[in-house]
């Protein structure tokens, strides 16, 4: 029976590194692409203190992380660029924009609501001329 | 050895970029900040490269990190107070 277990928890062991080692090759570069990317925005924000700098670093870093794979994912699939070369570029990028991530996506919000606004106008105007309520003009 | 003596003195020089970038803000010149991210960004990568990519370190690499550190450490009381006013674009 233990050499069983032994058994099992080689062939785990021998898993865990396989994946591990598969996917931390990757999360290296996306980490040290937000790393380098991150210093930027960090140099502009109005820190007091270490700790509120770090605080704001792992924020950013964090924020490349979760958004690198998508990034690539859609640029791999679209622009046929592949996902491995681009990883650290990406997380650079998403790591440079900083915490002016949250102005972007209110811009990107209030541009679709403007774009959802002018369809929702321009198919009540159909509707409406469609029902006769061009006479009244 | 070479490649974990570059690690520490390359995370040596990444913290006292670190420590510079804490003090600099939006008011900070732009050509200073630039500069602080870029060694940053070198000193980060020199110091896994042996890792992540399997590129060695070299002495004259390691050597050349070690001058950026000392300077870096030597000029490091113009910046006890906070960010040094002669690299304010207005003091504040």
């Amino acid at each position: 029976m233990n050499e069983q277990s032994t058994t099992l928890g080689h062939m785990l062991s021998a898993l865990f590194v396989a994946a591990a080692g598969y996917v931390s090759g990757d999360y290296v570069t996306i980490i040290f692409g937000a790393v380098a990317g991150s210093v930027w925005p960090l140099s502009a924000a109005d820190t007091k203190t270490r700790i509120h700098s770090a605080i704001l670093l792992f924020k950013l870093v964090m924020t490349a992380c979760a958004l690198t794979g998508f990034v690539a994912y859609l640029l791999e699939h679209y622009q046929a660029v592949p996902a491995a070369r681009a990883l650290a570029p990406i997380a650079f990028g998403i790591a440079v924009v900083g915490d002016r991530w949250v102005r972007i996506i209110d811009a990107v919000v209030k541009a679709l609501l403007t774009l959802v606004e002018a369809i929702g106008k321009t198919l009540t105007d159909r509707i409406s001329k469609l029902l006769g309520g061009d006479r009244d003009a | 050895m070479l490649d974990f003596i570059n690690l520490g003195v390359c995370a040596a020089l990444f913290w006292t970029c670190f420590c510079r970038v804490t003090r600099t803000n939006d008011n900070t010149f732009r050509s200073v900040r630039l500069a602080l991210t870029v060694l940053a960004g070198a000193s980060l990568g020199s110091a896994i490269a042996p890792w992540a990519w399997q590129i060695p370190a070299t002495p004259i690499g390691t050597l050349l990190a070690l001058g950026m550190f000392s300077t870096q450490a030597s000029m490091s009381h113009f910046w006890r107070g906070g960010c040094p006013p002669s690299i304010q674009r207005c003091p504040r």
